[in-house]
C-alpha cells in the first residue's frame, strides 16, 4: 500500500480510448512525475487523481482508501493548475485561505496557516494585492502557497511552469524541489517537459497514447529505456536510433550499419548475452549522443570502439560540441568535448562505449534483453 | 491632400446630419415640454420657448387627468418600480444559475434544456397572452403587480440564460475545479467565485432586462388593472385621452418622465460596464 494507488485504470470517452490499464503505485514522500506528449492521457489520469472526473473502471486508493466515489475535496488533495486558476475577485490572502475557510477552520488559525505560508514562498508582502496586480511568477507562487496552506496528504501539479518564461521556469522548478525535499509531500506532477521530469521526480512515468510506458527513477529510465518510445522521449537531444544488422560470429556478436560514404561499421557488443533470446537479424541500436564522443578525449574504457564518419553539422554549444553525421541511414546526434575540432564534411574520428548501448527489436519496438 | 480634406468634411457633413435626424424629436419634446400649451397652438412647435415653464412637467408627473383620476403619472410611475425592479433581479438571477449550471454542471439533455430555453426567445408574445391570462387568473395574481412580475420573469428566462450561458462558456474551468478542490460546493462557488467575476454580464443582462421590462406594453395593458398599470400604459392612456383639450407640452412631459429611468440606468450602468474584470486569473 502507498500513499497512492492507481489500480488498472482504464477510461474512454465516446470510442476513444484514453487510458489503459494503468497501474501505478506511489509511495509516501515520492515525487512522481507522468510525462508523456500531449494526448497521451497524462492530464486525464491527473483528473481521476483529484477527482475532477470519474473514474470508469478500476480503483483510485489514497492513503491505502479508496477514493473513487469521493468529491475532490473529501480527498485530502491539492492541485495547482496551468492557468494557476486564482481567484480574481479575491485578494492574495483571501485566496490562500479559501480552502481553509470553506473546511471551517477558524479565522486565527487560518490567518496562521497563511502567514506560515507566505513566509515560506516569501509573498507576505502581496497578501493584499489581487491576482491581476501580479507577476507571471508570483502568481505561480501563490497558486501553489494555496496548495501548500492546507497540508494536503497529496499534491497534484498540472503542468505548472509552463507558462513562464525559460529563465522563470528554472528558478520556479528548484522552489518546487526544494519544497518537497522540505515538506516531504507526496506529489503527482504532469508535464510533457522530459528535463523537468529529469529534474524534479524520484520516480517517473512515461505514458504514452494512454499506456504506461515505463515507470523507474530517472536514472532507470534515461540509461535503460524500456521501449523506442521512451528513449526517443526521454534527453535532449534524444537518443540515437540506428537500424543495424546483427552479426553472429563464433566468438562474437557485433551490429553492423552503413555510414556516410557507403562502407560500413561493424561494432562488437560487449555483452552479447543481451541478444541469446532474439532471433531476427534487424535490430535498432540506441546510442545516447553522450555515448558517441570524440577519440581523442574519450575515457578509456574497455567498450570503446572507433570509427571514421564524415561530419554533415557541427554545432558548438559552449561546454559541449554537438556533431551530426550519418549513421544507417538516419542523423546521429554525437557530443564531443568542446575542444574537439571537427570539420563539417570532413571525416572525423568518434569514439563509441558500447557499453552504454540499448538494443531494440525493430518490429515490437521493445528493448531486448532487458 | 486636398482631397482628403474634402472627404473628411463630407463624411463630418454626412454624420452631422445622421445625428441631427436622431436628435430632433428629442429637442422637440424637451423645447414644447416647457412651453406654455398657447404657444404650442400658434404653431410654434420648433423654436425657443417665448416664456419658459416647468408647469407641464409638473402636470404631467402629479396632476394629470389618467383615466377616471387626476393623479398625473406618479402612481403608475411606481407601480413601474414595483415591478421592474423584482422582475429584473429574479431573472438575472436565474438566468446566472441557469447559464452556470449548463456550462460548468454539465447533464445529461443540458443541450435540449438549452435549446427550448432558447427557443423562449422566439416566441411571439401575442401568442401566449391568452394562456398566460388563465394561468394568472388560476394563480389568483390576476390584475396584480406580483402577475407582471411573474410574467416577465417567465419571458425573461430565456434570453438572461442566453447572455450568461453564452459569457460562461468562456469561463476559466480552472477556477471551477480549484474552488472544487478547495472544499466549495454547487452553491458557494456560484455565489464566491462565479457571480463576483460576472459583472460584466450582469451589467448587460439588467440594462437589457430593465429597458424591456420597463418599456414593455403589451403584457402591462393586458394583465395589469387600474391600480397596478406600469407607467407606459398610463402613458398611452393619458396621450389618447378622448376627451378635453390636447395638451401637448404635458403629453411631452409625461413621454420624457417616462423614458428617464432607462436613461439613468444606461448611465449609472454604464460606468460599470469595465471590460477585464477576469484579467490576472488566468495566464500572465
Amino acid at each position: 500500500m502507498g500513499a497512492l494507488d492507481i489500480r488498472h485504470v482504464s477510461q474512454a470517452y465516446g470510442k476513444t480510448a484514453v487510458l489503459h490499464d494503468i497501474d501505478i503505485s506511489v509511495a509516501a514522500g515520492e515525487f512522481l512525475v507522468l510525462v508523456g506528449p500531449s494526448g497521451c492521457g497524462k492530464s486525464t489520469l491527473l483528473n481521476l487523481i483529484a477527482g475532477l472526473d470519474t473514474v470508469q473502471s478500476g480503483e483510485i486508493a489514497i492513503d491505502g482508501e479508496r477514493v473513487n466515489e469521493r468529491s475532490p475535496a473529501d480527498r485530502n488533495i491539492a492541485m495547482v493548475f496551468q492557468s494557476y486558476a486564482l481567484y480574481p475577485n479575491m485578494t492574495v490572502r483571501e485566496n490562500l485561505g479559501f480552502g481553509l475557510r470553506m473546511r471551517g477552520v477558524a479565522h486565527a488559525a487560518r490567518e496562521n496557516a497563511i502567514a506560515e505560508v507566505a513566509a515560506l514562498l516569501k509573498i507576505e508582502e502581496l497578501l493584499d494585492r489581487k491576482p491581476r496586480a501580479l507577476s507571471g511568477g508570483q502568481r505561480q507562487r501563490v497558486a501553489m502557497g494555496r496548495a501548500l496552506v492546507r497540508k494536503p496528504s497529496l499534491f497534484l501539479f498540472d503542468e505548472p511552469l509552463s507558462n513562464l518564461d525559460a529563465r522563470l521556469r528554472i528558478e520556479m522548478r528548484t522552489l518546487i524541489k526544494r519544497l518537497h525535499q522540505q515538506l516531504g509531500t507526496t506529489t503527482v506532477y504532469v508535464t510533457h517537459d522530459q528535463i523537468e521530469a529529469m529534474t524534479l521526480a524520484t520516480r517517473i512515468a512515461v505514458m504514452n497514447r494512454g499506456r504506461l510506458q515505463q515507470v523507474g527513477t530517472p536514472n532507470e529510465v534515461y540509461a535503460s529505456p524500456a521501449n523506442m518510445f521512451v528513449a526517443g522521449f526521454m534527453g535532449a537531444p534524444s537518443m540515437n536510433l540506428i537500424e543495424a544488422k546483427l552479426v553472429r560470429e563464433s566468438a562474437r556478436v557485433a551490429v553492423r550499419f552503413a555510414l556516410a560514404d557507403g562502407s560500413t561499421a561493424t561494432l562488437a557488443l560487449p555483452s552479447p548475452e543481451v541478444v541469446a533470446g532474439y532471433s531476427g537479424d534487424d535490430i535498432v541500436l540506441g546510442l545516447r549522443p553522450e555515448a558517441i564522443t570524440d577519440g581523442a578525449s574519450a575515457e578509456r574504457s574497455g567498450a570503446l570502439q572507433f570509427m571514421e564518419n564524415r561530419i554533415d553539422v557541427v554545432e558548438p554549444a559552449g561546454s559541449d560540441t554537438f556533431v551530426v553525421s550519418r549513421m544507417g541511414g538516419t542523423d546521429v546526434v554525437a557530443r564531443l568535448h568542446a575542444d574537439a575540432t571537427p570539420q563539417a564534411g570532413a571525416p572525423f574520428r568518434l569514439a563509441i562505449d558500447m557499453a552504454k548501448c540499448v538494443l531494440f527489436d525493430p518490429a515490437t519496438q521493445e528493448r531486448i534483453g532487458s | 491632400m486636398r482631397a482628403n480634406v474634402l472627404g473628411r468634411a463630407s463624411l463630418y457633413a454626412f454624420l452631422g446630419v445622421f445625428a441631427l435626424w436622431y436628435l430632433v424629436p428629442l429637442v422637440v419634446m424637451l423645447l414644447n415640454s416647457v412651453k406654455p400649451l398657447a404657444e404650442i397652438e400658434q404653431g410654434n412647435m420648433v423654436f425657443l420657448p417665448q416664456m419658459f415653464t416647468l408647469d407641464p412637467w409638473r402636470a404631467a408627473w402629479s396632476t394629470a387627468q389618467i383615466g377616471v383620476e387626476a393623479t398625473g403619472l406618479r402612481p403608475y410611475f411606481v407601480n413601474s418600480l414595483l415591478m421592474v425592479v423584482p422582475a429584473v433581479l429574479v431573472s438575472t438571477l436565474l438566468g446566472a444559475i441557469n447559464g452556470y449550471v449548463l456550462t460548468q454542471w454539465r447533464f445529461r439533455g443540458d443541450t435540449l434544456v438549452f435549446g427550448l430555453l432558447l427557443f423562449a426567445c422566439f416566441i411571439p408574445f401575442q401568442i401566449v397572452l391568452i394562456p398566460m391570462a388563465r394561468m394568472l387568473g388560476a394563480l389568483g395574481l390576476a390584475g396584480t403587480t406580483s402577475g407582471l412580475i411573474l410574467v416577465h420573469v417567465v419571458y425573461g428566462i430565456g434570453l438572461t440564460t442566453l447572455f450568461f450561458r453564452n459569457f460562461y462558456t468562456s469561463f476559466p474551468r480552472e477556477l471551477i475545479r480549484a474552488a472544487q478542490i478547495d472544499g466549495a460546493g454547487f452553491g458557494s462557488i456560484w455565489l464566491r467565485i462565479v457571480l463576483p467575476n460576472s459583472v460584466p454580464i450582469i451589467v448587460v443582462c439588467v440594462i437589457w432586462q430593465f429597458t424591456s421590462i420597463w418599456n414593455d406594453f403589451l403584457f402591462g395593458a393586458s394583465f395589469a388593472d387600474a391600480d397596478s398599470q406600469p407607467v407606459i400604459v398610463a402613458l398611452n392612456n393619458l396621450v389618447n385621452a378622448s376627451q378635453g383639450v390636447k395638451e401637448y407640452n404635458v403629453y411631452f412631459a409625461a413621454a420624457m418622465l417616462a423614458g428617464l429611468p432607462t436613461l439613468l440606468v444606461y448611465i449609472v450602468a454604464g460606468r460599470y460596464f469595465v471590460r477585464g474584470l477576469m484579467a490576472g486569473s488566468v495566464k500572465g
